[in-house]
């Protein structure tokens, strides 16, 4: 357990230098500096503030610079915003962004954990194809339409819910509902698959001719054993949940990472971009990490292997 | 790891049917509408691609006369705009059709990217298994911890924003998908006695790989394209929907979307139209990557190839 632990580390340290680095080298070859404007600066000003900035120095000189500011946790200066600094940007964004985010993972995980388990246990034609149909529209819906379509209706339409910014808990409902339903997709499919598999193995059809009755079996057994797949699939939902920030906070117009960045990107914003992309590694480094510790802790197959290992 | 929810499905089909275990419900019948309609579905938006801009006005004439006309509408000087018009006047229809061209070229070409690289990476990493595997599933680790959307950003900005920048840009993130899947299978038909059999006989590894391996992996990789052209649609979308897609004139269906999406108050077709497209694109194509699943059995095209 713990070998496996101190390797999805240093795998996670490789993964965040290859981050910096390729983020790194791409926005220093962008053609364009963060000063052209279209009104040129003077040459004197132009020069004065890229030696602030140490850009007149060559890459390699502000790749140290960089990393070393960087291990002290210092993500450097705004190029944009003259008088804030990187980390103080990214922070309020990073509250805002993973505050939506995790409710909209909980919620959404449990939707669709709740309506892909029934998915796989009916066998009712009616039932099992509408279910179905649920599932496959949610997967096949991309966030930005889906959000889109929920302003259309719930804030220009029916005017039950505000349309944008973050400023009441009521403004906070549009965007969670569109945040989640990357996880609902996933826990749903994922789910119902499993279970369906899990129905027809040799335990469940065990404790079938024992006489259990299937509500029993399906709670028991079945679910129980439905979530260990779920869980492997963190990961994959939390970059979703980031991919899906992005359209998210363009169209409510929440002042978080994936709009920081969208913004950041076009103003040649460099510092910011990189904290905003160092800020969502970590995140999934983070999460996929905490997946293969619950999951070498759940699954007692894998607990007898590692301990066997060492 | 981080691998996308389509590759932890096949993963889960392939190893459920290795380990023999009982074909999940579904009949032939059922598999073989889903096929059917998924893949008509998949044809019409290719004539529409291909043929729709030679039936519909030009897309990029701009009307002063009919600015946001509503679907089924006729504008003054008697040209029928089947889905209305947008703020300039332009037909909806033809820049939908157009946009097909762009969507589906990008969709299609990064399956291809993906699966051609994707497909010799696993059967490389699976032939030699021991350290060398070990270091390339390590590589495709990493990838999967990247955060992809925007490193696929600054790369399609640094590339240039057209159609092949953003191609190269998402087949960064999908071949490894591909790699994994094919590695699985390579590992597995390795061992298996038509391939002990020709190693005995003295056969070549490059000849094995292009005259047996290849064609035993031909239903996977068919699999692993349906999967990646969806995701690359999706990704695409939602890049130029954000406005950081392809650069005009070129427009797909995330380009016009968004356009719908700064007019939704005025004009909500506008919105309505692309993502309808874009919906149906993907369910179809989401439904034909499942059956594909579902139908495929590696085991059954083992015997019936050789």
């Amino acid at each position: 357990m713990w070998s496996m632990i101190t390797r999805q580390f240093m795998t996670g340290i490789v993964t965040l230098l290859v981050v910096i680095t390729l983020t790194f080298v791409l926005l220093r070859l962008l053609p364009g500096g963060p000063f052209d404007q279209e009104r040129a600066l003077p040459p004197a000003i132009k020069a004065n503030m890229e030696a602030r900035y140490h850009l007149n120095e060559p890459l390699w000189a502000q790749y140290g610079y960089y990393l070393s500011n960087l291990v002290r946790g210092d993500l450097g200066p705004s190029y944009k915003f003259k008088s804030r600094n990187v980390s103080d940007i990214v922070a309020d964004a990073t509250g805002i962004s993973a505050r939506i985010g995790l409710i909209a993972l909980i919620a959404g995980t449990a939707a669709g954990l709740f309506l892909g388990a029934l998915a796989g246990i009916v066998r009712n034609r009616f039932w099992d194809g509408l279910l179905t149909f649920i599932g496959v529209s949610s997967i096949s819906t991309p966030s930005f339409i889906f959000g889109g379509c929920l302003v259309l209706l719930f804030a220009l339409t029916l005017r039950w819910f505000p349309a944008a910014t973050l400023s009441s808990p009521k403004h906070y409902v549009l965007p969670i509902l569109t945040l989640s339903l990357v996880p609902f997709s996933y826990a749903f499919l994922l789910i119902r698959t499993t279970v369906r598999e899990m129905r027809h193995q040799q335990f469940v059809q065990i404790k079938r001719s024992f006489g259990l009755d299937e509500g029993r079996i399906a709670l028991r057994h079945i679910l129980r054993n439905s979530l260990l797949p779920l869980v492997s699939i963190l990961g994959p939902i939390t970059a979703a949940i980031i991919t899906g920030s992005f359209a998210v906070e363009f169209i409510f117009a929440v002042p978080g990472l994936g709009k920081h960045f969208v913004t950041a990107v076009s103003n040649r914003d460099y510092t910011l971009v990189m904290g905003i992309t160092i800020v969502y590694s970590v995140a999934l480094i983070l999460f996929n990490t905490l997946t293969d510790i619950v999951y070498g802790y759940l699954d007692p197959r894998f607990r007898e292997s590692t301990k066997a290992s060492e | 790891m981080t691998m996308s929810l389509e590759v932890a499905l096949t993963e889960q089909e392939l190893a459920a049917q290795a380990s023999g275990s009982k074909r999940v419900g579904k009949n032939r019948s059922w598999l073989a509408s889903k096929i059917f309609w998924s893949a008509l579905v998949l044809v019409l938006m290719a004539f529409l691609a291909l043929f729709g801009p030679l039936f519909a006005p030009d897309p990029t004439l701009i009307n002063p006369e009919a600015p946001t006309l509503s679907p089924f509408k006729t504008s003054a000087d008697g040209v029928f705009h089947f889905f209305g018009t947008d703020d300039l006047g332009r037909d909806l229809f033809s820049r939908i059709a157009v946009g097909a061209q762009i969507s589906l070229l990008i969709g299609l070409a990064t399956a291809l990217v993906s699966v051609l690289i994707g497909t010799l990476y696993g059967t490389v990493a699976a032939y030699f298994e021991g350290r060398a595997d070990t270091l390339m599933m390590r590589v495709i680790d990493v990838i999967y911890s990247l955060p992809s959307l925007m490193i696929v950003i600054l790369f399609s900005v640094f590339l240039g924003r057209n159609i092949a920048s953003l191609v190269l840009a998402l087949s960064l993130f999908s071949w490894p998908d591909t790699a994994r899947i094919i590695r699985g299978q390579v590992l597995q038909l390795k061992r298996e006695e038509f391939v002990e059999a020709y190693h005995s006989l003295g056969g070549g590894a490059i000849r094995l790989a292009l005259r047996h391996l290849i064609p035993n992996l031909t239903g996977l990789i068919i699999l692993t394209a349906t999967i990646t052209v969806p995701r690359a649609i999706l990704t695409e979308s939602t890049l130029s929907f954000i406005g950081l897609g392809v650069e005009p004139p070129l427009s797909s269906w995330g380009t016009l979307a968004s356009e719908g999406w700064q007019l939704v108050r005025v004009a909500p077709h506008l919105l309505l139209f692309p993502a309808l497209m874009i919906f149906i694109t993907m369910v179809a194509l989401n439904l034909l990557g499942d059956a594909l699943r579902d139908h495929f059995d590696p085991k059954t095209k083992n015997r019936s190839s050789h």
